[in-house]
């Protein structure tokens, strides 16, 4: 250990001007000086007073680390670079595989983001980390980032009608309203068969199934209803006669101007329900909904990104004060 | 003897009463314990500077004439309320080891 004022210094500055700026090298060794001279004074002028003066300071070495933990923004830049990625990265792995359960390539980004964060908290631990303020940057832009990433394509996107600009929860609503239609077109398409296999094909089987308490339903035309908004209603307009053989008369009087017979049948561009089958409902609700409704999953976006950020400074944050507890000895 | 305690809170005891230099504050535990809780002098500064990163206690330069100028260190209010608050832990702290000890060994 250095034994004058001068040289225990002269030592102090060495360690701390590699970590610290200039004006807190300064700082503090103009308080150190303040302090050693006031305890050497103390314990008697000279060298022998500089030396017990200095001794009781303590060794440079571990004062400068101290020192630099106290002061650096370095450490704690790191500490919460590193906690951020910890953070982050499992958040990414849930959204991941809530968004791409199939997608290996997403999986071996995210592994390599685990061992990326294991060798920065590594770092950041150790005494005297070699990590600079950039590479901590670097590693809080890799925990925020990503996750980031994934609550965009989260909102944005939902595998059940492909990856476009479709938000989620508009897309809730949209596959519930194509399960609607599909629903309403599939009851349909079930009284046409009915009727043409009771009607058409003479069958006894179903001849039952087109019978009700008034008598025989035949099938007339389909009235589909557009919404306001997107989507819309099907029906069928029908029509019930007493008899059997009234029923068949007016199905095969309808086919010849082609309404719900068969697709051969029918005349000019009339619409049948295997022309509403065939139709790219979802194709169509998608174009639609990625014209007006972005601004909402850019809201929903932003709003997951702030929750998500705040929670990786201030679970760091919370951390170091709860760890921030000084022993003194004698 | 090993004896481990809580730096800060010492810290800002002192520093209640009236402001000081780091040497001061130093030279104020000792005494104030009767020689028993010596601070590692150079451990005191780290000490200070994050209570005052923290806003516990507030720091001037104050020139002296023909003198080095000299850091001096006083408590801000929001240090006054943490030293309330670790004091009553203290308190009850104490209060409940020494019924124990009273307990156990009949005398204390």
């Amino acid at each position: 250990m250095s034994n004058s004022i001068e040289e225990y210094l002269a030592e102090l500055r060495k360690r701390l001007s590699k970590r610290l700026s200039q004006s807190e090298v300064e700082d503090h060794l103009a308080e150190t000086r303040q302090h050693l001279e006031c305890a050497s004074a103390e314990n008697g002028e000279g060298p022998e007073g500089e030396k017990k003066a200095t001794q009781a300071f303590g060794d440079p070495q571990k004062l400068s680390t101290q020192i630099i933990d106290a002061h650096s923004p370095r450490r704690p830049w790191s500490a919460a670079g590193a906690i951020a990625c910890l953070v982050g990265v499992p958040l990414s792995l849930l959204l991941v595989a809530f968004l791409f359960q199939k997608s290996y390539g997403m999986w071996t980004v995210s592994a390599s983001f685990i061992i990326l964060t294991v060798l920065f908290v590594c770092f950041s631990v150790r005494n005297g980390s070699p990590l600079s303020k950039q590479i901590a940057v670097a590693g809080l832009a890799v925990g925020f980032l990503f996750p980031m990433l994934e609550c965009f394509m989260f909102v944005t996107t939902m595998p059940e009608v492909g990856h476009g600009l479709v938000p989620r929860f508009e897309a809730k609503s949209y596959i519930a309203a194509f399960n609607k239609e599909s629903a309403q077109l599939a009851s349909i398409k079930k009284l046409v068969s009915n009727a043409r296999q009771a009607y058409g094909a003479d069958s006894k089987v179903f001849r039952s199934k087109v019978q009700t308490a008034t008598g025989y339903v035949v099938p007339v035309r389909l009235i589909t209803t557009y919404l306001r908004g997107y989507g819309a209603n099907y029906s069928v307009e029908t029509r019930t006669l007493a008899t059997f053989d009234d029923a068949k008369i007016f199905w095969e009087e309808s086919a010849r101007w082609g309404a719900f017979s068969t697709v051969d049948d029918r005349a000019g561009d009339a619409s049948t329900i295997e022309d509403e089958l065939q139709k790219p409902i979802l194709s169509e609700y998608r174009v639609f909904l990625s014209d007006y409704q972005s601004w909402q999953a850019l809201a929903v976006y932003i709003l997951l990104m702030v929750v998500l950020n705040y929670l990786c400074v201030s679970i760091p944050i919370w951390f170091r004060r709860a760890m921030r507890r000084r022993p003194i000895s004698t | 003897m090993a004896f481990k305690s809580d730096l800060d809170t010492m810290i800002l005891a002192v520093l209640r009463t009236e402001s000081m230099h780091g040497y001061e504050i130093a030279k104020a535990i000792k005494q104030r314990s009767a020689e028993v809780l010596k601070v590692g002098e150079g451990q005191l500064y780290p000490a200070l500077h994050i209570l005052e990163r923290d806003g516990l206690v507030k720091a001037e330069w104050e020139q002296q004439l023909g003198k080095p100028a000299k850091k001096i260190y006083s408590i801000t209010e929001a240090g006054a309320k943490k030293l309330a608050k670790q004091k009553k832990e203290w308190d009850s702290f104490v209060a409940g080891v020494g019924a124990i000890l009273n307990l156990e060994g009949g005398h204390v």
